[in-house]
């Protein structure tokens, strides 16, 4: 029974639910950096409505305030009517702490994998696989006659057609699952499960022979476009997918190729496509991808090959309350690595596939595309702004590799496109750092002649790049889009003239999705990370220990050094607490530091050796 | 949740806003009134069952007051009663509340009011449940509360139970909705009126840990009478009476339908009494509560639309003109009068028309099976959604009985259809129940529930002891005992002396020579209802419209209607008494109208009443006879059809002008239900040319009759 909800689940509701625009619920990471925090207390989800904790404990350990946790958990009556109007409407809420909640999605996508999900039909369609088809917009052959074909073949087979979104390929893929009499998982936008449905989906519903499944609540006000965990949750509950060519203009707003390519070891693809085909389609092949020839050879490849990675037999060895602390954590020694190591494998792949130019093809600048990729006037004005997408060989891979899919699609810059440089400090920490401190390091490192990474426009930021500048030392600068028109200011311009200074700079409205985006990059960039200390007194201690969470989130706390001055702020202490190696004589830690690690690092950003 | 303060220092500031608010400096708790408001504060469920004029609206204004001081969301109070709401809003203000509501009569305020969430600036949001059962509620409305709500307020909680005598639907989204809250959320449930049994029911429903506070019902200042007076000239008489020459200050007269509404009101204003009516249609519903208050009317008539909720503190006399359903909804109309003044009067009439209407409500109350198959049937086969006129269009139902079926399906859950509020509204099948049985249990139920509060309102009017104490017996106040002061305990008749013969004679006059007036249609109830230029517009554009019509009498309402259909089956025409009724009723309008002619509506088959009808009229009155049109499809009786749609549909296309009148003119027909027939063939003689049609009739008949 999936009504009433569990009380874990109501607890998840309460802090990860979207119930409209006014107020924003956790993010993912969020979400799982207070669950970490429940393990390691032993407590489950419930226990915050209950009382048995409460958010200001949370608050004292994470990143994560009081007044937030405390103000999303005083929505239980707005919840109350949310989900009664959701019952009503015949939908099912699963949460990740829930037995039911598919286990192939948990197992694939591990802390990735959403808090919640939402949806309506046969709720035991979820676990069993199936052929997924999918595609971008729009497809490059009328997918009907191809859809067709496979809709009868799982039909014919018992076994369920998978597919995903609101474009074409999918509508008429579920319209010849439906009439073939087969099953049918939809993947959806949550919006997109509160439309009325069409007779013929109905009747598939009343015979229990759909699912319609989504990650995002119906009342979740965000864009539909921006749901890269549509094709992550696809990828996860099929077996063997089938990827329906597009065009070069084509768009895949689900991002079903990064998830094809992140999990392409664990699935079977097929790859339908006309004698054109699309770059797209000659990366998953090179991924190892097989190109669509007929049924019988579909067939034999594995089109239909039960996977026996996840199913019944997972944890099976833990006891039941053992398993449920299971479900809930995020990411741990059984899931993750396993995941990050193929998918830095296949990274480190890609990479090296991509820096070869692909015959026959155009300048991958030519992909970029659409609104995403376009940059504001306002911002552009003036020139000399570069843009590099994820598909680009330039892309820095060690950002791909720390971040995965939150890794930006776009990064826009300004100055050295192509920089050399080794042992990159990135230097975070509060506003408040004391000025002769910031001084210090920066000299330490020019006279290393390590590039320093800062991010962002407050003071201390702005005190490292002057005074890496005024050293002749280099510096690597990221921003927002908006910031970018800095560089037109007299000082930024010099350092970009003498090849002191690049500026970086993420999409604001990525940013709006992930606000700790360019933190991330730079610890991604950064094959060193120093948390300068700050004063004990400011109001600055939130943004301090989200600096430190994100470092232990990206898993790179042993790149981490503390430095502070005779007094341990009490954030300071929490980042040392995260395990980084604290060091009061900071010239001779940088010093060694970078002795300790000859050449580790290559010169070139697309081929830097992480982790 | 609130960091609550010390027990006795929130005491002692919620007990300054309660003297605040009464405007008394020496006001004390009543007995469980601080204890409720301890609980809400902390975050607890409340359920208060005390009488009406108790103080259930102090506990949850100053518990509203107290969470919001402490950082918790605007409370979200259900009421089913607007007028309640209107009284509400002043007393949150004494308390510095920022009350607002959101009915279906303040549409235009509702932006405002979404610009005040959004702001925080709303400590108290009250909507009935039926706007709650809206989806717009849930998608336009909650999500602008950026905290979350912090208290549900449910009013008239015994509608949440089963078990309660006010079943109404919505309520049960709102039983659902208090069992999805986790624990932890406050919610304060008040009702002046729910037995041993609903209690027990609603404590169930709302967890456990619920504090219960329960009063004594009795209240001290009313007199209650019964008076058995089966005519309804002599009750007419009887009010005109004791209202004009006996009852002090000012009162409410309790009516069951609309039409007695009006009825009484303009009997009572013929009798210069300030008398208006209050019902559904009535406008400015506010304007007439507001001047009650003021004592600027003398008395209101009004239905149940004038709910329990109004708080008139001197309200000094109560009346029903016919018995309400139980011994529940009297308590708490009777109610209303005597809360802040030592006499009060509450008089209960019926009459002999009260067991027939209190029977058409039990039984309509419900639909079907087959009329729930026939309208989900329609839904489960369209591909899309459908509208309300476009599932009357296919269904031969009518519309509230439509509407009833789609309420009850849409209401269960999961719900077999669905309402998307969208540019033009249409509903849904679901796909999540095929085949959706009516809760015939729940159903059974319910009828028993209402059959036995018939058979307790019978055994009320006929009892010889306390009126007060049974009252309080039938709602299980143990605290019953004998008032001394109603008719029976003193024993006193003297109000129940009848008035003058010749008041009765006038009233009887009255009932039989109001005007009944037919109004002219303004809009067709779909678009494209034939080829003909009448119907190329939705609305019945003012040169085709007729003009205000009238009729003789009324169906069942008088003998002259029973005589008149009597005739219409029996006879091969009307008799002399009745065309010389219905020329006397004419004569006064030809030289009003400038009429020329008489025209009458084709019959549908051979009976010949209507065109014999017409040539007697022109005949006697001098006119001149135009048989105007022809019937060029015999099509089914209006009388098959069901709603609007269907009836306009089968008339559409039926009639055919070969000799247009050029002149005003009387259209007859001997009896009119809906009207359309007469709207449509309106149309049809004035784009043929006719300056002014006046439809008359000789007697109307309502759809339900």
């Amino acid at each position: 029974m999936v009504w009433p909800l569990s009380d874990d689940t109501n607890a998840i509701m309460l802090l990860y639910g979207w119930f409209g625009a006014e107020q924003q619920p956790l993010s993912l990471s969020e979400y799982n950096m207070l669950v970490e925090w429940l393990h390691r207390h032993q407590y489950r989800p419930h226990h915050l409505i209950d009382g048995v904790c409460n958010s200001a404990e949370v608050a004292d350990e994470t990143d994560l305030s009081h007044d937030r946790l405390k103000s999303l958990l005083d929505r239980r009556i707005t919840l109350g009517f949310y989900l009664e109007e959701w019952q009503r409407r015949g939908y099912w809420i699963l949460g990740r702490g829930d037995a039911i909640y598919p286990k192939r999605i948990r197992q694939c996508l591990g802390s990735q994998a959403p808090p919640l999900l939402f949806g309506t039909g046969e709720i035991n369609l979820l676990d069993r696989g199936g052929v997924a088809v999918i595609g971008p917009d729009p497809v490059g052959q009328p997918p009907s006659e191809s859809t067709r074909t496979i809709a009868n073949l799982c039909a014919q087979h018992d076994y369920p057609t998978i597919t995903a979104g609101s474009q074409e390929i999918a509508t008429v893929t579920a319209e010849n699952v439906v009439s073939a009499g087969g099953r049918l998982v939809w993947v959806l936008s949550g919006r997109q499960l509160s439309k009325p449905l069409e007779k013929k989906i109905r009747h598939a519903k009343a015979s229990r022979k759909i699912a319609l499944l989504a990650s995002r609540s119906p009342a979740d006000p965000r864009s539909m476009p921006q749901e890269p965990e549509i094709g992550r949750l696809l990828i996860a509950l099929c077996n063997s997918a089938v990827y329906v060519d597009g065009t070069e203009f084509s768009v895949d707003p689900y991002d079903f190729r990064p998830a094809m390519e992140t999990y392409q070891s664990r699935r079977t693809f097929f790859v339908w496509s006309d004698e054109y085909a699309t770059r797209a389609v000659d990366q998953l092949l090179k991924a190892g991808g097989h190109i669509w020839k007929n049924e019988q050879d579909s067939i034999a490849a594995g089109l239909f090959e039960v996977n026996t990675e996840v199913g019944s037999e997972a944890r099976t060895d833990c006891g039941p309350e053992l398993e449920s602390l299971a479900l809930l954590q995020p990411v741990d020694a059984r899931d993750r690595p396993e995941d990050q190591k193929q998918s830095n494998t296949a990274l480190e792949n890609s990479d090296i596939d991509e820096q070869t130019e692909l015959p026959g093809h155009k300048d991958p600048s030519e992909y970029v595309q659409g609104e995403l990729f376009d940059i504001h006037p306002e911002i552009s004005q003036g020139g000399e702004i570069w843009k590099l997408t994820r598909n680009d060989p330039g892309y820095p891979a060690s950002i791909r590799a720390s971040m995965g899919d939150d890794a930006p699609r776009l990064i826009l810059g300004v100055g050295e496109k192509n920089m050399t440089g080794r042992n990159r400090l990135a230097i975070i920490g509060p506003d408040s750092i004391p000025s002769a401190r910031i001084k210090k390091v920066c000299e330490i490192a020019t006279k290393l002649n390590r590039p320093v990474i800062v991010v962002g426009y407050l003071r201390m930021a702005r005190e490292i790049v002057h005074v890496v500048h005024k050293c002749s030392g280099s510096v690597i600068w990221i921003l927002d889009d908006e910031e970018l028109k800095l560089r037109l200011k007299s000082p930024y311009q010099q350092a970009l003239r003498e090849h002191h200074l690049i500026m970086l700079a993420v999409k604001k409205s990525d940013m709006s999705k992930n606000s700790g985006l360019i933190g991330s990059l730079a610890v991604g960039l950064a094959d060193e990370v120093l948390y300068v200390d700050g004063s004990n007194f400011g109001e600055s201690s939130k943004r301090e220990d989200r600096f430190g969470a994100r470092v232990a989130a990206l898993g790179r706390l042993e790149i981490c050094r503390l430095l502070y001055g005779r007094k341990l702020s009490p954030e300071g202490q929490q980042v040392k607490e995260r395990g980084a190696k604290s060091w009061v004589d900071e010239g001779a830690e940088i010093h060694n530091s970078v002795e300790e690690n000859p050449g580790k690092y290559d010169d070139s950003w697309g081929q830097v050796q992480l982790f | 949740m609130p960091s609550i303060e010390r027990p006795d220092t929130l005491k002692e500031v919620a007990l300054q806003y309660l003297r605040d608010a009464v405007c008394n400096a020496d006001a004390q708790f009543r007995d469980g009134q601080w204890e409720s408001i301890e609980q809400a504060v902390k975050g607890n469920r409340v359920l208060v069952v005390q009488r009406t004029g108790w103080g259930k609206t102090m506990v949850y204004t100053i518990s509203t007051k107290l969470r919001r001081e402490r950082g918790a969301g605007p409370s979200l109070m259900i009421s089913p009663l607007v007028a309640l709401m209107r009284n509400q809003k002043h007393a949150a203000s004494t308390l510095g509340l920022n009350a607002q509501r959101m009915t279906g009569d303040n549409f235009d305020e509702w932006r405002e009011i979404h610009k005040k969430l959004i702001k925080g600036e709303v400590d108290l949001l009250m909507v009935t449940p039926e706007r709650l059962a809206n989806d717009r509620f849930i998608t336009n409305t909650l999500p602008l509360i950026a905290d979350g709500l912090g208290m549900l307020i449910i009013d008239e909680a015994h509608c949440i139970s089963d078990w309660g005598h006010d079943f109404r639907p919505d309520y049960q989204r709102i039983r659902r909705v208090q069992e999805m809250i986790p624990q932890g959320a406050a919610i304060v449930a008040t009702t002046a009126t729910a037995n041993n049994r609903v209690v027990e029911d609603v404590r169930g429903q709302l967890g456990d840990g619920i504090q219960v506070t329960r009063g004594s019902l009795v209240r001290r200042s009313l007199q209650l009478h019964n008076f058995k007076i089966p005519e309804a000239g002599t009750r007419l008489a009887w009010m005109a009476w004791a209202i004009a020459d006996h009852l002090p200050g000012s009162g409410i007269i309790y009516v069951l339908t609309r039409r007695d509404a009006d009825l009484v009101a303009h009997w009572l204003q013929s009798r210069k009494i300030k008398a208006f009516a209050y019902h559904g249609d009535s406008g400015e519903r506010e304007e007439l509560e507001n001047r009650l208050m003021n004592n600027d009317i003398k008395v209101l008539v009004a239905t149940i639309a004038l709910g329990m909720g109004f708080d008139k503190p001197d309200l000094s006399f109560i009346i029903h003109y016919q018995r309400p359903g139980s011994v529940v909804h009297y308590y708490q109309q009777v109610g209303r009068a005597g809360r802040g003044i030592t006499d009060a009067y509450g008089f209960l009439l019926w009459g002999e028309e009260d067991e027939r209407i209190a029977d058409y409500f039990l039984d309509n109350a419900f639909p079907s099976q087959a009329e729930i198959d026939e309208v989900l049937g329609v839904l489960e086969e369209t591909d899309g959604g459908l509208t309300l006129k476009e599932i009357m269009f296919r269904v031969n139902l009518k519309k509230s009985r439509i509407e009833k079926v789609l309420k009850l399906a849409s209401l269960e859950s999961p719900a077999p259809v669905i309402y998307e509020a969208g540019k033009a509204g249409a509903w849904y099948a679901t796909g999540d129940v095929y085949g959706f049985q009516v809760p015939a249990e729940r159903i059974k139920r319910l009828k028993e529930i209402r059959e036995h509060e018939k058979n307790q309102m019978r055994e009320y009017m006929n009892h010889d002891g306390c009126l007060m104490a049974f009252l309080q017996r039938a709602l299980d106040d143990e605290t019953a005992q004998d008032c001394g002061r109603c008719r029976n305990c003193t024993n006193r008749t003297e109000k129940s002396f009848l008035p003058k013969p010749e008041i009765i004679q006038e009233a009887e006059k009255f009932i039989r020579k109001r005007p009944i007036v037919i109004f002219p249609k303004r809009k067709w109830p779909i678009s494209e209802l034939s080829d003909h230029p009448i119907h190329e517009t939705q609305q019945i554009l003012p040169e085709f419209r007729a003009s205000v019509g009238f009729s003789l009498c009324r169906a069942f309402d008088d003998n002259l209607g029973d005589e008149i259909l009597m005739q219409r089956r029996r006879r091969s025409q009307y008799s002399e008494a009745v065309v010389d009724a219905f020329c006397e009723a004419l004569k006064s309008r030809i030289q009003q109208e400038g009429i020329v002619c008489v025209t009458y509506v084709p019959p549908r088959n051979r009976r010949r009443h209507v065109p014999i009808l017409a040539s007697a009229l022109a005949s006697n009155l001098g006119l001149q006879l135009i048989d105007a049109a022809t019937r060029v499809k015999t099509g089914r009786s209006q009388g098959d059809f069901k709603n609007p749609v269907q009836r306009s549909r089968n008339i559409a296309d039926v009639f055919v002008i070969d000799a247009p009148c050029k002149s005003p003119t009387f259209l007859i027909d001997d009896i009119v239900v809906s009207g359309w027939t007469m709207a449509t063939m309106a149309a049809l003689l004035r784009y043929d040319g006719c300056p002014k049609v006046i439809p008359a009739v000789l007697v109307t008949r309502s759809l339900s009759e």
